[in-house]
């Protein structure tokens, strides 16, 4: 018989499933709209040059890392609520994938808007600003990428705990 | 190594896997594991309960085996 915290925990996971599609769903649309925006602004001629490139290309990258972050997660609790085991060592892979992920977005910020600064599109007396929010890029996302890789290490410990109790009679 | 020698004591006893495994509230497939010697670790009260049916003790069902002898051969 299935304990309540079990069956709580379940329910959870349901609807942090179903926000996840939601935020899937809008992250595929973004992706859509993000693309005829980017014609327009070539036809207008607001895109132009190197710094222009590195903001299209550092917004794409950072929406396609946010999506795989998503996917990840949904395959996660996929293990969760289906598999009913979310132990294994596909879950260590993805939460390890998505810590990387996380440690990229900072560097993809601080590229584009060096690049920005290097080709004169941003003044030079804005840095200081610049700098505040790098850094608050950088430690916001180093953090969450800290706490995903130790998620990772934990499920590796509890996986191996797991095959010794799945032997014990 | 240690060897689960639950299959003699269950001839001994004339039971079948099912009834026992009811009899202690076990799982057919988790008694399974055990009889087939594939189990790493047994629970106390699980040795318990076995004891207690089969009327034995822990080492008419556990039984320790040297089995460095038999690696080097």
């Amino acid at each position: 018989m299935r304990s309540t915290e079990s069956t709580e925990s379940t329910e959870s996971t349901k609807y942090l499933n179903v926000f996840l599609n939601l935020l899937m769903l809008i992250g595929i649309i973004g992706l859509f709209l993000f693309i005829p925006m980017i014609y327009s602004m070539i036809r207008t001629k607001e895109l132009e040059g190197v710094g222009s490139l590195l903001y299209v290309l550092s917004g794409f990258i950072s929406s396609i890392g946010s999506l795989a972050i998503i996917v990840m997660l949904k395959r996660v609790v996929r293990t969760i609520l289906f598999e009913r085991n979310p132990f294994v060592e596909g879950n260590i892979m993805r939460f390890k994938r998505m810590a990387y992920i996380f440690f990229a977005f900072p560097l993809v910020s601080t590229i584009y808007q060096l690049t920005l600064i290097a080709t004169g599109r941003r003044a030079l007396e804005a840095t200081g600003s610049l700098g505040a929010s790098l850094v608050s890029v950088f430690i916001s996302n180093i953090f969450i990428g800290c706490v995903v890789l130790v998620l990772a290490n934990v499920f590796r410990f509890a996986m191996e705990i797991k095959k010794d109790n799945d032997l014990t009679v | 190594m240690i060897i689960v020698n639950l299959d003699v004591m269950m001839a001994k006893r004339k039971i079948s896997l099912t009834e026992l495994a009811e009899r202690i509230d076990l799982t057919n497939a988790n008694l399974s594991i055990l009889k087939t010697n594939k189990a790493k670790a047994i629970r106390f009260s699980t040795l318990e309960a076995i004891c207690r049916e089969l009327q034995c003790q822990p080492g008419d069902i556990l039984e320790y085996r040297d089995d460095t002898n038999e690696e080097d051969s």
